[in-house]
């Protein structure tokens, strides 16, 4: 991982956290995705969503949450899987 | 169980007089390191967001469980000299952090959340089915992902 951030510490308070100005405004920022692209949620969201009565931006940052424990699960699966095939030779 | 044993053990050991554990010599998974992996995921997360403009080069991936990357890497016209920005998104309890060069935080919400999910969840829809090969809504594999070279 790159140096390039300050070390942060997530008990920060929010109002402690200075703006973002954005010299490069990229693609997540302004990008208009399709309809069709949004309709792709629904199926893992559905998944993840907490029966809870959480606020959107909540379900949201759950739903990446769950995404990025999803992925790590099938390197880990694939890397695991490979030293199976070494052991075998 | 005894044979099962034997197996095990001979696997442990180094044995190699054990025929039913050998797999067949073309192997389906061709060997990747976690950086491998994770540059044929961003090769997938770059094109989401449409065509990459001509001398830029950008990266999307998922860094772990709770961190997302964006990398753009251009040549400055004015400049002549090549240009980067890198944006870290971190999952944390109170949201989603964006990390940007120089000391800026800031919790991301309304179009850039919405965007940045659709994003991921296009992105993990993708990268499981065809560089895992996992069917990204039963979890099941569907066929052998990256063909050994």
């Amino acid at each position: 991982m790159s140096n390039k951030f300050e070390t942060f510490s997530a008990g920060s308070d929010r109002e402690a956290i200075s703006e973002s100005h954005d010299v490069y405004s990229h693609p997540i920022v302004n990008t208009s995705f399709s309809e069709e692209a949004q309709a792709q949620q629904s199926p893992v969201e559905s998944s993840e969503r907490r029966m809870d009565t959480a606020s959107l931006p909540e379900r949201q940052r759950d739903l990446l949450g769950g995404l990025g424990v999803r992925l790590e699960a099938l390197r880990a699966d694939r890397i695991n899987t490979q030293e199976m095939y070494d052991l075998a030779g | 169980m005894k044979s099962l044993f034997k197996k095990a053990f001979n696997l442990i050991t180094g044995n190699s007089s054990a025929p039913a554990l050998a797999m067949p010599k073309n192997r389906p998974l061709k060997r990747l390191t976690e950086r491998e992996l994770l540059q044929l995921e961003s090769e997938i997360g770059s094109k989401l967001f449409g065509e990459v403009p001509a001398g830029h080069r950008r990266e999307f991936f998922c860094l772990d469980a709770k961190t997302w990357i964006w990398y753009e890497e251009w040549k400055d016209q004015t400049t002549g000299k090549v240009a980067n920005s890198t944006v870290r998104y971190e999952v944390h309890e109170k949201g989603v952090l964006k990390v940007q060069e120089g000391a800026r935080y800031s919790f991301i919400e309304g179009e850039e959340l919405d965007n940045l999910v659709t994003a991921a969840t296009m992105y993990y829809e993708q990268v499981a089915r065809h560089v895992y090969g996992i069917n990204p809504q039963t979890g099941r594999r569907i066929t052998t992902p990256v063909p050994a070279a």
